[in-house]
């Protein structure tokens, strides 16, 4: 029995349910509010100590983190393959699987706040977020939440995120210029990786993807939204717009 | 072919050493000395751009991630295998890999570099040492260079540091709970990797790791420093980061 602990199909989340509907699996979904702070409710911390989605619970063995929960279904449901196993086409994976998570999850998490959700979270009572962060177990995260609620993240971190946005997509624009997809001759999890983090900076960051710059890219893009697993995962989000979370922190050498 | 340029069996650099000593596979090592910045060097670089340690060059392949490197080489060679069949146990495999380097390794890092590697380099001449830094490739680590250098750790980020490590140590004791290695009941490269950032600790970290505080991890220690493969591992060093080593079995020998 596989269930899905997620939130909105941006970024880690997406990952996953994407993943999942390629594969064609058979899953139950469960829907964490992470704008109420759910994943730290004392439930979830049973699931998942660190309070972070997506969480997958197959069997009753409890599996995270979203770059590794891809790299596991592709393990334990090798039907529909959707990587290179030799030992090359897998390290590459593996390496190519820290690159996307490392230059994109921390960067567009904190664009996507920064420009998206300050109208949206100051509508809430913001008294009862402030006491709801304060109770937040995971030091990391407490201080995560409570730099993102004064929502003015400094100019440099959002400098260094567009930098490192910029630098991923430069590489994968060269990269897609092979074969069209950004590891070997094929849709992967790579794909379906950086897809997840990078579907909205058409929108986010159209000055570093669009048409004219990053022309591959966008068809890329294209191509992948419009395939059937896709669509099912996008569709079972609640909010008609992509919604951002506070993501994993920023270096903390610099 | 087969060639590994590393420093000493130590953090990232061990990762590799351990591995192939593990699988029995031949290789010719290059000590790369990283406090001499042998890795930013034009030739290096050619191989490397990145200008990171450790690079392995299989038959004219270039690898260059640490950790990612022991599954090329468990795939590739023939030998003991170094990771769980049960896929579930190959996620647990990566899931410490990961958290170790992630959370636990930089931190560690830091206080290593205040006290340790940052005052051994400052010895070099100034304008030399500026120069050696400017040509860094990567901004990061241009940065991270400079900061761990020069000892610009404000307080607030070494206690930090320190609190981080104090974490990682306790759920590194409780994950030890549930099997005698970090995946499951065999040796993997979770260990190696491991192995490699926690060696030390009972003497680094003496009040936080020992017999009557950490009993899985230093029954674990002991346990990984008894295989053939770790003490030949040491051979490799040439500094008193791998001397650390016999203090450290030393005191595991010394269990009461």
């Amino acid at each position: 029995m596989l269930e899905l602990y997620h939130w909105e199909p941006t970024l880690e989340s997406a990952k996953v349910m994407i993943c999942l509907h390629e594969k064609g699996l058979d899953f139950t979904g469960h829907y964490v509010d992470v704008l109420e702070l759910e994943q730290y409710s004392d439930a979830f911390l049973q699931i998942n100590p660190a309070g972070q989605v997506p969480v997958l619970v197959h069997d009753g063995n409890i599996l995270t983190d979203s770059t590794l929960i891809n790299e596991y279904l592709e393990e334990a449901f090798p039907d529909a393959s959707l990587a290179s196993h030799d030992a090359r086409g897998w390290y590459e994976t593996l390496c190519w699987g820290k690159y996307v998570e490392y230059n994109l999850d921390t960067s567009v998490s904190t664009l996507g706040w920064h420009q998206v959700m300050p109208p949206i979270m100051q509508q809430r009572d913001q008294d009862r977020l402030q006491a709801a962060v304060a109770d937040i177990p995971v030091a990391e995260r407490r201080a995560a939440w409570s730099a993102a609620l004064e929502y003015a993240y400094p100019e440099e971190q959002l400098e260094n995120s567009r930098r490192k946005i910029g630098l991923a997509v430069q590489r994968m624009e060269e990269t897609l210029a092979e074969t069209g997809w950004l590891l070997g001759d094929a849709y992967s999890i790579i794909d379906i990786d950086a897809f997840a983090l990078m579907r909205t900076l058409p929108q986010l960051t159209p000055e570093l993807v669009n048409d004219k710059d990053t022309p591959r890219c966008m068809d890329w893009l294209g191509r992948i939204s419009e395939r059937p697993a896709v669509q099912q995962a996008l569709a079972m989000g609640r909010s008609e717009e992509p919604l951002y979370a506070p993501g994993p922190e920023h270096s903390r050498w610099g | 072919m087969l060639d590994l340029y590393h420093w000493e069996p130590n953090a990232n650099s061990g990762k590799p050493v351990i591995a192939l000593l593990e699988k029995g596979v031949d290789f010719t090592s290059h000590y790369t000395d990283l406090l001499n910045f042998d890795q930013h060097e034009p030739e290096y670089l050619k191989m490397n751009p990145n200008g990171t340690i450790p690079t392995l060059v299989h038959d004219g392949y270039v690898l260059t991630e640490s950790s990612q490197m022991g599954e090329y080489i468990d795939a590739e060679f023939e030998g003991p295998s170094l990771r769980p069949e049960d896929p579930c146990l190959r996620w647990r495999m990566r899931y410490w890999t990961k958290f170790f380097d992630n959370f636990f390794g930089p931190s560690l890092s830091m206080i290593g570099w205040s006290i340790f590697v940052g005052p051994m380099v400052r010895q070099k001449d100034p304008e030399e040492l500026q120069r050696k830094i400017d040509r860094i490739p990567l901004k990061e680590r241009r940065v991270a260079w400079e900061t761990a250098i020069y000892n610009r750790f404000t307080d607030e980020q070494l206690t930090e540091s320190s609190r981080r490590v104090q974490h990682g140590i306790r759920v590194l004791e409780k994950a030890l709970d549930d099997y005698p290695y970090i995946a499951g009941p065999e040796y993997s490269l979770a260990d190696i990797n491991i192995f490699c950032m926690t060696y030390a600790l009972p003497t680094m970290q003496e009040e936080h790791v020992n017999w009557g505080k950490t009993p899985n991890i230093m029954e674990w220690l002991r346990r990984i420093y008894a295989r053939p493969a770790i003490e030949k591992t040491f051979d490799y060093g040439q500094t008193q980061l791998a001397e650390r080593a016999s203090e450290v079995v030393e005191k595991l020998q010394a269990r009461n």
